[in-house]
């Protein structure tokens, strides 16, 4: 018998209507499902099981006095640890807040809360929504549901932790260089990083202001799209499977790797499923990746330095190695450094603006490797993981990470970008591309993990550089 | 560009490593984000408009 834990968004939400389904009970499978699972995975790090019940119990006596808030009455949704959420302990995966409650709720929660949904609990993150996974934050970073042995990604590491391990449906995650896609593509799930300043900041830990956002990750396009929708309350209509019409670029510069040459293949076979839904393909190149990311780490080093300077004084207490070690060298920046680095914003902005003159979404892979392994990080180094998702957090165009596949059992993601405002474009693409693959939707604990998750797990004691 | 060593640098914002693995990867870092800086810095000139 399928665990309501397993519906999608729509399926349950069906179910709460017609009758056959409480929201209560569906909180209760989602709880069940998380007792089962997440001393594996160690995506969830705070449970308020009783206001979580509490919070389910009133949306059925709200759809049953006939008061149906929309798609996401009734449906739980976790919360990444950087989001208040009133009376909880959102601590930001940093001993440096260890004790602390938060006042209120982030006004994206707040939104979350009249839309009906259900705060199912708090999901990791790497310390400070910076780098990871360190030693030594509060909390153990999660395991990749796919292959124990290999990282999530970050920041937003407990959501796609959670998602892919069939914990629950929807997370609040956010991004500031790559932190919702990297881990939605490493994870094999959907992760949407919305136009820069679309989604309200209020009540989230900023780490650089300018290139911060919200953003909705889910196991489905279809479901990211009602999460998205709820959070920006901004209706998304209901796509047309067919892309006839479409004009999509393919990035052909930015899909070479050299530690994943096959990248390339992947994303031609990615481009080749979008042309049979009816879009017309085209190849274009964007400006020197490099370039780019040269930019962008000069922006996000600088506001970091500046956001948390406070903790940085000295040898930095009791903040993590990590971050302590990445913000503070955002010293060594000048002034100048940063103008510069804002002029070459904006013109490498205008320049992505031109290219999508001529198309309506350009495609690249959201990374340029599978999930490293732990291992892979011994010593405790950090290091960029490559990928493509830090340009578009300078630049502000909406970015969306659908799963395109496997490559030695690790899912890759695929990046859709589109002009400024138009993310329902992107979920049109990402959601005809998801039902024209089937690469997305499997959940990974059921997949391939169970003898795996039988394994001790071994402590985790890596670091990887900012996301 | 002028630019002051990075333990100045570090210094005049405050913060002092005390540890040899934070030293070593904040320098790690510093030098990437120099490399940047001055790749920006050297496109914006090259393709000055």
């Amino acid at each position: 018998m399928t665990s309501p834990a397993d519906l999608s968004v729509t399926e349950a939400g069906q179910a709460l209507r017609d009758g056959s389904l409480t929201a209560e009970q569906l909180a209760a499978a989602h709880l069940a499902r998380i007792d089962e699972r997440n001393d594996a995975i160690g995506a969830f790090v705070h449970l308020d099981s009783d206001a979580t019940r509490a919070a389910a119990r009133r949306a059925d006596q709200e759809l049953s006095a006939g008061l149906d808030r929309g798609p996401l009455h009734g449906i739980p949704v976790a919360i990444k640890d950087i989001f208040d959420v009133a009376g909880w302990p959102v601590r930001y995966g940093s001993r440096l807040y260890a004790d602390r409650l938060a006042p209120g709720d982030a006004t994206t929660v707040g939104r979350l809360r009249e839309a009906g949904a259900v705060l199912l609990g708090l999901v990791a993150t790497y310390e400070l929504a910076i780098v990871g996974p360190g030693e030594d934050g509060l909390y153990p970073q999660p395991r990749n549901p796919w292959n124990l042995d290999h990282i999530t990604g970050g920041s937003s590491s407990g959501c796609a932790a959670a998602i892919a391990a069939g914990m629950v449906r929807i997370a609040l995650g956010s991004d500031t260089g790559g932190s919702v896609r990297s881990p939605s593509a490493y994870c094999g799930i959907v992760g949407l990083k919305p136009t820069k300043d679309a989604l309200p900041k209020e009540g989230v830990l900023p780490l650089a202001p300018s290139l911060d956002t919200p953003g909705a990750m889910a196991r489905t396009v279809h479901e990211a799209r009602l999460l998205h929708a709820e959070i920006a309350q901004r209706p998304m209509p209901e796509p047309s499977l067919s892309l006839q019409g479409l004009r999509i670029g393919i990035a052909r510069n930015w899909c070479l790797s050299d530690d994943l040459p096959a990248i390339t293949g992947y994303t031609d076979d990615a481009a080749a499923s979008l042309s049979l839904c009816g879009a017309t393909l085209t190849p274009l190149d964007l400006p020197d990746l490099d370039l780019m990311i040269a930019a962008a780490a000069v922006l996000i080093h600088a506001e970091g330095l500046e956001t948390h300077r406070e903790h940085l004084s000295g040898d930095g207490g009791r903040m993590g190695r990590m971050p302590y070690q990445s913000m503070a060298a955002g010293a060594v920046l000048t002034e100048q450094d940063v103008a510069n680095a804002r002029h070459a914003a904006t013109r490498l902005g205008t320049k992505v603006d031109a290219a999508l003159q001529d198309v309506d979404a350009i495609v690249m892979p959201t990374t340029l490797t599978t999930a490293p392994a732990f291992a892979d990080f011994a010593g405790g180094s950090a290091k960029w993981t490559p990928m493509c998702t830090l340009p578009f957090n300078m630049t502000g165009h909406p970015a969306l990470s659908v799963p395109m596949g496997f490559s030695d059992g690790l899912p890759l993601g695929l990046q859709i970008v589109g002009r400024p405002n138009e993310e329902a474009t992107l979920l049109r693409i990402g959601e005809a591309f998801e039902m024209s693959t089937n690469h997305g939707a499997p959940d990974a604990f059921a997949m391939t993990l169970r003898a795996p998750f039988a394994r001790e797990g071994s402590p985790i004691a890596t670091s990887e550089e900012m996301t | 560009m002028n630019r002051n060593p990075l333990v100045v640098a570090l210094a005049t914002k405050g913060i002092t490593p005390t540890q040899r693995a934070d030293r070593d990867a904040i320098e790690q870092t510093a030098a990437f984000l120099v490399q940047s800086a001055d790749r920006v810095s050297a496109w914006l000139e090259e393709t000055k408009e």
